[in-house]
């Protein structure tokens, strides 16, 4: 059994070669290592650049404008050009600041185009920091960290990109790419041949499904070694590389058996594609965890590979990523097994 | 000729119909358009999100909502195991004291500085009782963008789908050596890339808008959309043409999709990353101009003036990459007479 597998995983690996997957690997690699480090700025902000308009007489109040946020700060002279600096672009935030015996009064001016939560967090904000400095009010509230021996990193923004990279290519990389092997087969006969030798259906996808995951961790090592170097535990990174290819090969795998060719997949595989990176935008909204997201296996993922790229010492993320990783594997490959043993026969 | 090209189009059409690729292909874009107008309040909406007990008074939910969303938890332990999972949720425990509300923030220690920050000032805001800053809200009523850069990205998506479908159709052919029986056809070069191409191109119209009102796009400036789309439509032709030129099979034609789509989206995933002063470096890629034209109508809400601008780039580039690719595709897709 174990000569006829590597027999196969020679057979898919050479396919996989011929029909150029490592060109096209190595091909995206390169774009990604350029966009990273010669691209995307590092220190790219999302923040609103703020506009004030200060009437109180003292510089004091430009305090309520956090240090870290003060290379977005622009003092303006008149309503009149506050608004026109707000009507210029999207993503920018006014304020206009009156005294008031003491403590000034503020008007934030939003553009409109916040969610009103965003608002209300940003008054909050400000409301808090006037507070500190004008009334000197302190934190009224008790503050527990459950593990304080957490490091926090703050990574660039181009380095902090890479985990939503790998876990958008190196991972989900099989979920299209495997298909064609197998409707490749069934249109040139092989399937039926393959099918009066002594040959089983778990050896004949695990080799393809391990055929996937060589490309997949050619991508991942260009792409981390060309742009975070071998700062990275890479004994965790394929670990979780090969369990992240083998679940998107697998559920290719299994979508592609309701379908009869690659033309009829296509469409239904890129839907899956976008349903299974939808946890990417958690990534850059921790707080955004749907019930729907949370079950779905690659949200475990983009938070193991974050823990992997720029530890915080939560090394649980990462035994309890790989292990939903390891659950839906076999679940997914069971039910493979199955679908595929049906297919067989109707061949 | 014109009997000709009708042939192969009902053909295609024939084709599509009976695989029920035109349903799938007019399905998917559908259905990432309802996804994406399912998830994008709730993204929107997520700056932070707190967990509280059950029994947590109503009045303190009450004012706690009107800044994150929140999760109830029975117990202090489940709320905690909540804390310790993955993402940002905040702990908030409020306990009486003489009378008096005492909350308490649980944080795991590796949330981003912001969810800290922020959930602090909610607490702090909701407990002050001495500070006398005063905050009014006004807006110059603007709509939401997200909206208005999801509908742009879909309606470039939808294009790239109408290209796609060429593109396998002439894999397809290849494979089943009908394009070989076509070539020794009286059928002409340009019978046949018209012919190909109208499948194409119809698909990617009717995609484009299908999609847009799935999203959810109110008052959809339809001669606008249909002036940017056309404008960038050779750009689709191209791809599927290019795409089934270079793929033998639907092995390499997947691989090749899927860096060619990359490249095809590309120039407007760069647009957010590329800093100002450079994404002139954008200017010679067509789908940059599609991208610019659909986020003027969109998100910006441009005058025709500018729509009308960004429209002509749009069609210049586009046709710049025709002549450039042109003798590719023809050495590549050896056919018949001129």
């Amino acid at each position: 059994m174990i000569k006829r597998f590597f027999g196969l995983l020679a057979k898919d690996t050479k396919i996989t070669f011929r029909n150029h997957y490592y060109t096209i690997v190595i091909a995206l690699a390169v774009m990604y290592i350029v966009a990273v480090n010669f691209f995307i700025p590092a220190d790219f902000s999302i923040k609103p650049k703020v506009f004030i308009l200060n009437e109180t007489g003292s510089d004091q109040v430009l305090y309520v404008v956090g240090e870290d946020e003060r290379d977005k700060l622009t003092i303006v002279n008149s309503e009149e050009e506050l608004h026109s600096k707000l009507n210029e672009k999207t993503n920018r935030l006014g304020i206009i600041a009156r005294n008031a015996n003491g403590t000034p009064n503020i008007e934030l001016i939003f553009q409109g185009s916040e969610n009103v939560k965003v608002r209300n967090l940003l008054a909050a904000m400000f409301y808090d920091r006037l507070g500190k400095i004008y009334s000197g009010v302190e934190d009224s509230f008790e503050v527990e960290v459950l593990k304080p021996d957490l490091v926090v990193n703050h990574p660039a923004f181009n380095k902090a990109m890479i985990p939503v990279f790998v876990f958008s290519e190196a991972a989900m990389l099989g979920l299209l790419l495997i298909v064609t092997l197998v409707f490749a087969e069934k249109s040139e006969g092989t399937i039926r041949a393959y099918n009066v030798t002594p040959g089983g259906i778990i050896e004949y996808l695990l080799s393809k499904n391990l055929a996937m995951t060589f490309v997949s961790l050619v991508f991942t090592v260009l792409l981390v070694v060309f742009t975070l170097g071998f700062s990275v535990d890479f004994l965790y990174l394929f670990i979780v590389i090969i369990l992240a290819s083998f679940f998107a090969s697998t559920l290719g795998l299994l979508i592609a058996s309701f379908f009869q060719n690659l033309s009829q997949f296509i469409y239904w595989g890129l839907l899956v594609v976008i349903v299974a990176t939808l946890p990417a935008a958690a990534y850059f909204v921790p707080a955004f965890a749907p019930f729907f997201i949370r079950w779905l296996p690659t949200y475990h993922l983009v938070f193991t590979l974050k823990e992997i790229f720029f530890s915080t010492g939560n090394v649980g993320v990462i035994y309890s990523g790989s292990f939903a990783l390891l659950c839906a594997d076999v679940i997914l490959f069971t039910l493979t097994v199955y679908a595929y043993k049906k297919r067989f026969k109707q061949v | 000729m014109l009997k000709r090209i009708i042939a192969i189009v009902k053909r295609d059409f024939d084709n599509s119909i009976r695989d029920n690729l035109l349903l799938y292909a007019l399905l998917a874009p559908v259905l990432i358009a309802l996804i994406m107008r399912f998830f994008t309040p709730s993204v929107e909406s997520s700056a932070i999100s707190f967990a509280i007990l059950d029994n947590t008074d109503q009045s303190i939910v009450d004012e706690l909502s009107q800044y994150a969303s929140i999760e109830y938890f029975k117990t202090e332990k489940a709320l905690f195991k909540k804390v310790k999972a993955l993402g940002d949720t905040v702990g908030v425990i409020v306990s009486k004291e003489v009378g008096e509300d005492k909350f308490k923030l649980i944080f795991e220690g590796n949330e981003a500085h912001d969810s800290i920050e922020l959930s602090k000032s909610v607490i702090q805001t909701i407990t002050q009782k001495k500070n006398s800053a005063n905050i009014e809200i006004s807006d110059l009523g603007k709509k939401s963008n997200i909206k208005g850069y999801l509908a742009a990205f879909l309606a470039l998506a939808s294009m790239l789908i109408g290209g796609m479908m060429i593109g396998l159709n002439i894999i397809d052919e290849k494979e089943e050596d009908t394009i070989r029986a076509l070539a020794v056809s009286p059928l002409r070069r340009s019978e046949f890339v018209i012919a190909r191409s109208v499948f194409g191109i119809f698909l990617s119209l009717i995609l484009v808008f299908v999609g847009l009102w799935v999203l959810g796009v109110h008052n959809i400036p339809y001669l606008q959309v249909l002036f940017i789309t056309v404008a960038g439509l050779i750009l689709t032709v191209l791809f599927g043409f290019f795409l089934g030129s270079v793929s033998n099979n639907q092995i390499n034609g997947i691989a090749n999709l899927k860096i060619g789509a990359l490249v095809f989206l590309l120039p407007a995933i760069l647009t957010f990353i590329i800093p100002k002063a450079y994404i002139f470096v954008l200017y010679w890629l067509p789908t940059y101009w599609t991208f610019e034209g659909y986020k003027a109508i969109f998100v910006l809400q441009d005058s025709w003036n500018a729509i009308g601008r960004i429209g002509l780039w749009s069609f210049v580039t586009n046709i710049v990459c025709f002549m450039i690719m042109y003798s590719t595709l023809k050495k590549k897709l050896p056919f018949g007479r001129d």
